[in-house]
């Protein structure tokens, strides 16, 4: 990222701060489809987050800290769309799950599948670890910063996290094939 | 069973391939779009303990809106208890004050705590007691007085020390914020300081950087703080919200600068303020109200008012309804009502430029200075009642927004009272003696009464006594 960039969004100039947006919505837009597993609900996190980025820009201390502070304000927000839809009551059910597993050239194509339905059935505060640990890539450090939480509660976290999605590997190994025998 | 040979691995192949690979078209568009029309929030600078903010006392701002919340209900609870008293006690004139409930006096730089069977006094250093510079209770038997230019002491009343001190000496001016809890200076070098007295030893300046402010006014529940800046040739107005110590940007274009000397007030209570534009003009000046909703930088200008030199002093601030539906205008010699849409819809005639208007809780009843003259108006331009104050004394509406309460010189001290809001019937009054001598006929006080059922502080604007 480039500290000279956010130090100018820092000090209201507009131009860098688009310019910071547009390199900066794909990672957070991925990261937190994966939270949520909603793409609408991915599109308003992302949406809050930049124009809560512009108007908290003067907040941020420390330039280079700027990527782990747009990850903190988009989970935030994931959260935040979260429980409004479980005070709706509203269960989301990917499309995927609907359809066949997509045949491709990975070899553990099933695994994959069940791996992805496990991850779906994880609490969000479970899976938001998963995703910044696994896929963002960030030491759990910094993630028991972007969450407020303390870094114990990030390694409780992604150890139970962990232990539910290897449990529901072996479920789905233990399930009966159509014709009676383990899968 | 099947293989599972690397967790870690697989899981993150999931979650690459979980998902979409780009991004939605106009994502991006629909937050800059939103982004444009947004101010940045600039936070305060810590100069004095980093650690001690927020400015009312708690320690996170989210633990100080929940405490902030249980404050105010139990403010409520305490002014319904107050009021039911007052009501079950009617039929007969009811005393303003408890007993044991405590005035402090203010009168020739000593600061004395009045009770209603009797009289403590303390000197108090530092103090001049010179007009608007009425000591502000800070909580207890702490307040706060002015020690000189550029200076403000804490002082412990029980003591008569002071026991902590501000320091104001930046050149723009300073607000107290209604109530006393906090005080607002700003400089010309483009920053407010916000200053509060969650420990009365220790006060805490907190500043913000508002380039090109030129006036700060507080709203009317001390929560919000709006500054007037001139930016580019363009009169802009900040607000900053105390609570979460940040501040947002309402442009508007109120005026250019040329020969324009503007100020701010808030209307009311709600987001609206009032900029008060004086442009010069042979002989005078125009003054042009424009009212700015800081929640949507809407505007209103009203028609500009002439005012020549020589004339009466310069109009107060107009008062808008706690609904927002009707704002009072005063010009020299009337009030003009205006609509929402900045249409006047009554007037009311005043014998000279109308000061401190203020409506009644329910927005009905206008009341305001005419010269000597306490008057209450209808909102409908039709004038109900009148009485006579004398040239300084000051009135506001009580707590629950029914009854006026004046505290006028007397001899020998001060008298606060009670009038009832739909006719200025006196109903309460109570004699505030002043602890020093008072020549008789010679007081010309002026008071400042904080609410009729809570300790009133009172300045005693007194000739000093004969030896």
């Amino acid at each position: 990222m480039d500290r000279s960039l956010v130090e100018r969004a820092r000090g209201g100039d507009r131009d860098a701060y688009e310019a910071l947006a547009h390199s900066s919505t794909r990672r957070l837009y991925l990261a937190a489809y994966r939270i949520v597993r909603d793409a609408a609900q991915a599109e308003d996190a992302v949406q809050q987050t930049l124009v809560t980025m512009w108007r908290e820009l003067p907040s941020l201390r420390d330039p280079d800290r700027f990527e782990s502070w747009t990850y903190r304000l988009v989970v935030r927000f994931c959260l935040a769309e979260s429980r409004r839809d479980r005070r709706a009551g509203i269960r989301q059910i990917p499309i995927d799950e609907l359809l066949p597993s997509r045949a491709d050239d990975f070899a553990e194509s099933d695994l994959r599948d069940q791996l992805s339905r496990a991850l779906h059935d994880l609490t969000i505060e479970h899976r938001t670890v998963v995703v910044l640990h696994h896929y963002v890539g960030l030491p759990l450090a910094e993630i028991a910063e972007i969450l407020g939480v303390p870094y114990g509660t990030v390694g409780s976290r992604l150890h139970h996290a962990t232990r539910a999605l290897r449990a529901g590997l072996a479920a789905a190994d233990r399930t009966p094939a159509p014709g009676g025998q383990p899968a | 069973m099947t293989a599972m040979p690397d967790f870690d691995r697989l899981l993150g192949a999931v979650l690459e391939a979980d998902g979409p690979q780009s991004l939605p078209p106009g994502l991006v568009e629909a937050a800059l779009t939103e982004a444009r029309t947004t101010s940045q929030r600039r936070p305060l600078i810590p100069v004095a303990d980093p650690l001690g903010w927020p400015p009312i006392g708690w320690p996170v701002p989210r633990a100080a809106s929940r405490r902030f919340a249980l404050v105010t209900l139990v403010a409520l609870l305490a002014a319904a208890l107050v009021t039911s008293a007052l009501l079950i006690a009617g039929g007969r004139p009811r005393a303003l004050l408890d007993d044991g409930e405590r005035i402090y006096v203010w009168a020739n730089s000593r600061a004395h705590l009045v009770t209603p069977d009797g009289v403590s006094s303390y000197a108090v250093p530092f103090f001049r007691g010179d007009g608007a510079d009425c000591a502000t209770l800070v909580r207890g038997s702490m307040t706060v007085t002015r020690g000189g230019f550029g200076q403000w002491h804490v002082i412990d009343l029980t003591s008569g020390k002071p026991v902590g001190s501000v320091s104001t000496d930046y050149g723009g001016g300073e607000r107290w914020s209604p109530g006393g809890a906090t005080l607002a200076q700003f400089d010309y070098a483009g920053r407010v300081g916000i200053t509060t007295f969650v420990d009365p030893t220790r006060p805490l300046t907190r500043w913000i950087p508002v380039p090109g402010v030129i006036d700060v006014a507080w709203s009317l529940a001390g929560d919000r703080l709006a500054a007037l800046a001139v930016r580019d040739g363009l009169v802009v107005i900040d607000v900053i919200d105390v609570i979460d110590a940040a501040s947002a940007t309402v442009t508007t274009t109120v005026t250019t600068l040329a020969s324009a000397t503007p100020s701010i007030g808030w209307a009311s209570n709600g987001p609206v303020v009032e900029v008060r534009v004086g442009t010069s003009v042979t002989g005078g000046f125009t003054s042009t109200t424009t009212l700015v909703d800081t929640q949507d930088a809407s505007a209103i200008t009203l028609p500009g008012i002439p005012m020549l030199d020589g004339q009466d002093p310069t109009p107060g601030f107009g008062a808008l309804t706690p609904d927002g539906a009707v704002f009072a205008l005063p010009s020299s010699s009337e009030i003009t009502l205006f609509d929402r849409q900045g249409a006047p819809v009554a007037t009311i005639p005043t014998d000279r430029a109308a000061r401190e208007l203020s409506w009644s809780a329910d927005g009905r009843l206008l009341a305001f200075r005419d010269g000597e003259r306490l008057v209450l108006a209808d909102i409908d331009g039709r004038i109900r009642a009148s009485a006579d104050l004398g040239p300084t004394a000051p009135f506001l509406w009580d707590r629950d927004g029914s009854d006026l309460v004046v505290a006028r010189p007397a001899v020998g001290g001060a008298l606060v009272e009670r009038y009832r809001g739909d006719d200025l019937t006196l109903v309460a009054g109570i004699q505030a003696t002043s602890p020093e001598p008072v020549r008789s006929g010679l007081p010309t006080a002026s008071a400042l009464a904080v609410g009729a059922s809570l300790p009133i502080c009172l300045q005693l604007d007194v000739e000093p006594a004969v030896p």
